[in-house]
């Protein structure tokens, strides 16, 4: 299709339509050219920056590759005393139980926020954004004492309720949007069509939610994932997790040692996004505008 | 009639979901007091990043001693064992070191330290930790802290939460600031540090192991390094470095834009405040005495007259001053800065073997001389292992473990023992290592130790470089 309008004598509806929408289709075109860029850009040059300095050993300005190659960081990386797999494995089960935990907790309430109006709605949502005000540490300070005495401390479950702290707000937030453009009489509909409450869910209410749902725990996931200060302190240090063997390293740490480990900190998160992308592609409510790029 | 019941049970469960945040919230304004104390302490958490640190300090009395002194003293560490068996009386717990030996039989050693060193944590797994699982059937799990106030605050929670017994902390690397907080909360274990076997390798009546940045350690502690400040140049560009600030002043005026230093509160940049005040004072003995508001607006003002002088031709102008050594390290490395500094005077010859610094590095000390301090492990009361934590510590200070230690093939770090103490045998062998080509012979590093101003003084400067340097 070219810019200049065929001439001719009796231009079709068809051609005419597709004359009025050429500008704005350019424009989505160009737009989504440039967003694709400046997150490649954003995105992947960082991450080669990461690759490269993994495996460098004298890397100084203005030098653009390494001057000197090692394999000193990985072989540090993956040795059993830089507890790197170990700390992978206990990040994974608390990232997902706090996942499962926000379920639970989230769903009812983004549902009520998302579809019911109530009197001091207002309030309900600003107290649930209230931890993405005060930071979580500082709850964590009593949590912990709290914990101690239930004997929650350095235990999986104990982290994971402390991370719930920081990702509730992120889910709600997430589902309560997802929630205000679903109708409920769907539901309804399957419910007089004599389904019951579980395949309701099944084959109604899943289907509509899912991919926001997916983006809402990905939240909650990564929330939980790159969790440090509160970590520590109601892990009591004892439970470990990747980012308190990652974050030692950072600002003073060996630099190539930081590199590899920070590797392996995104690649669960990139590799979520990655299987994930498709289902966020769905014109989905909460991600519609990343799933059109 | 459904949606109407839909709805009053989503808004239960939402307040179900409320109450638990609420609890979450609520709980941090019922202990108000927990905050505060973090932040007190996170201030000067600042020092310990760069405690891997360490000076030879000690060392430099290896050379000195005679073949006479040498054979007076203890020649096996077994006998060293059997004399001191008496001054377990101090220790709380246990009456004997068999006893320790034998309540740590086959328990766990959980040792909280900074852990953004690779070399560090390696050679505290494999020569401290397999040594001592193989040895004393005593398994060492290092926690790696991105700060020591961490550990600092769950020991203090762990008191507000009245655990007295069974706490998660047997063991902190610490120095300073968090080893007065925690020693003035009374949550000490001890004393101990003078009642193990291999305190006699320390000499206690040494004023700068005896005091942590004028902090008494009365048996609270017991040392692992040391730390002496040595200046850091690139001898590609600076074929001479300044040896007197005069001269720093004159080369920063002659060559802008290529010299810089940390801002306090960061420890380096406050040392190198320290170091303006020693060298304004002429004498630094008056800082070894508490706080005095008349000596110290006596020698402030040429301090700052001194940092005001070369702002103007600092890096990008004075504007701004990197906040970490990791910063500094990096400025220097790509040549944007052709100075920096560093707590070990070995580490920036570990940096050229790791590929950090160009291997034109070379560091030097000011005429006037530069701070040394050291650092320590510690035990808190409610520790669950006290005696595997003591067996830990013991091991450290082995004459063994020593020469590993300042071995800078195997680590390469300054010592805090008395090495007079040691056999001929031994000092030949530390005397032979190869200190790397950046760093200072052990006597250079030795004539320039200068001991840490009184704990008094340090935030008043610190507070002085702000109002009049920074801000100013």
């Amino acid at each position: 299709m070219t810019s200049t309008p065929t001439p001719g004598p009796a231009p079709g509806p068809d051609q005419a339509v597709s004359e009025r929408l050429l500008p704005e289709r350019r424009q989505i075109n160009w737009l989504r050219w440039a967003t694709v860029t400046i997150i490649v850009v954003s995105v992947v040059l960082p991450g080669v920056s990461l690759l490269l300095r993994s495996f460098a050993f004298r890397w100084h300005y203005p030098d653009v590759v390494p001057g000197e190659w090692g394999l000193d960081a990985w072989t540090y990386t993956i040795d059993d005393t830089s507890r790197v797999f170990e700390s992978l494995g206990n990040s994974l089960r608390i990232a997902l139980l706090t996942t499962t935990l926000a379920l639970l907790v989230g769903m009812p309430a983004a549902r009520a926020l998302g579809q019911h109006q109530f009197r001091g709605k207002r309030i309900v949502e600003w107290i649930l954004m209230m931890p993405i005000i005060v930071p979580a540490l500082v709850a964590a300070m009593g949590i912990h004492i709290v914990f101690i005495r239930l004997g929650l401390t350095a235990t999986v479950l104990g982290v994971s309720l402390v991370h719930l702290i920081p990702a509730t707000p992120y889910f709600v937030l997430v589902m309560s949007s997802v929630f205000a453009n679903y109708s409920p009489a769907l539901e309804e509909t399957a419910r007089t069509l004599g389904a019951n409450k579980i395949r309701v869910f099944r084959y109604v209410t899943l289907p509509a939610i899912s991919s926001g749902l997916l983006v809402a725990c990905l939240f909650t996931f990564l929330i939980s994932w790159s969790q440090y200060v509160t970590t520590v302190l109601i892990g009591s240090g004892i439970l470990i997790t990747l980012p308190m063997v990652l974050f030692p390293f950072l600002g003073q740490g060996n630099a190539a040692v930081a590199a590899s480990i920070t590797l392996i900190f995104v690649a669960p998160a990139v590799m979520v996004l990655i299987l994930t992308s498709r289902s966020l592609g769905r014109g989905s409510t909460v991600m519609g505008g990343f799933g059109k790029v | 009639m459904l949606a109407r019941h839909r709805k009053r049970f989503s808004i239960l469960l939402l307040f179900t979901a409320l109450a638990l945040v609420a609890a979450a919230c609520g709980t941090d304004e019922a202990e108000p007091a927990a905050a505060p104390e973090t932040q007190a302490t996170t201030t000067t958490a600042a020092m310990v990043e760069e405690t891997p640190t360490t000076t030879e300090a000690m060392e430099e009395e290896a050379p000195a001693t005679t073949e006479a002194m040498a054979e007076e003293a203890p020649t096996t560490t077994e006998a060293m064992e059997e004399e001191m068996m008496g001054t377990m009386a101090d220790v709380p717990m246990y009456d004997t070191w068999e006893d320790v030996l034998a309540a740590a039989d086959g328990t766990t050693v959980n040792w909280h330290m900074w852990g953004g060193n690779e070399n560090l944590n390696s050679w505290v797994d494999t020569y401290i930790g397999d040594v001592v699982k193989e040895r004393y059937n005593v398994t060492l799990n290092r926690v790696p802290l991105g700060d020591t106030v961490e550990a600092v605050n769950l020991v203090l929670n762990e008191h507000q939460a009245g655990v007295t017994e069974g706490g998660s902390v047997d063991m902190i690397w610490i120095n300073g600031d968090n080893f007065k907080t925690l020693k003035e909360a009374e949550l000490l274990f001890g004393p101990w540090s003078e009642g193990i076997p291999n305190a006699a390798h320390v000499n206690w009546d040494d004023p700068s192991i005896a005091y942590d940045f004028g902090v008494s350690v009365d048996g609270l502690e017991s040392p692992w390094g040391s730390a002496q400040m040595v200046f850091v140049y690139n001898s590609a560009y600076v074929p001479e470095p300044p040896r007197t600030f005069e001269a720093l002043a004159e080369w920063v005026h002659a060559n802008p834009g290529l010299f810089t230093y940390m801002a306090p509160p960061d420890f380096h940049g406050l040392s190198f405040v320290k170091h303006m005040f020693y060298w304004a004072a002429d004498d630094y003995s008056v800082f070894q005495q508490p706080f005095d508001q008349a000596v110290f607006d006596s020698i402030a003002p040429k301090v700052w007259e001194y940092l005001n002088d070369i702002e103007p031709d600092l890096w990008r102008g004075g504007d701004t001053y990197p906040t970490s050594i990791g910063a500094l390290q990096d400025l220097l490395a790509n040549s944007e800065v052709y100075f920096g500094m560093s707590l070990n005077p070995r580490r920036p010859s570990t940096l050229i073997n790791n590929g950090t610094y160009p291997d034109t590095i070379r560091t030097w000390v000011m005429d006037t001389g530069t701070l040394t301090n050291k650092n320590y492990v510690t035990i808190p009361k409610n520790a669950s292992n006290p005696a595997g934590a003591m067996i830990v510590a013991n091991h450290i200070l082995s004459t063994e473990n020593q020469l590993i230690q300042a071995n800078p093939e195997q680590w390469g770090w300054g010592l805090p023992t008395d090495t007079t103490t040691w056999t001929q045998e031994e000092r030949d062998i530390l005397n032979s290592y190869d200190r790397g080509v950046a760093t200072l012979p052990f006597d250079v590093l030795a004539a320039a130790g200068l001991p840490e101003p009184h704990a008094s003084w340090p935030t008043q400067m610190e507070a002085g470089w702000i109002e009049n340097v920074l801000e100013a």
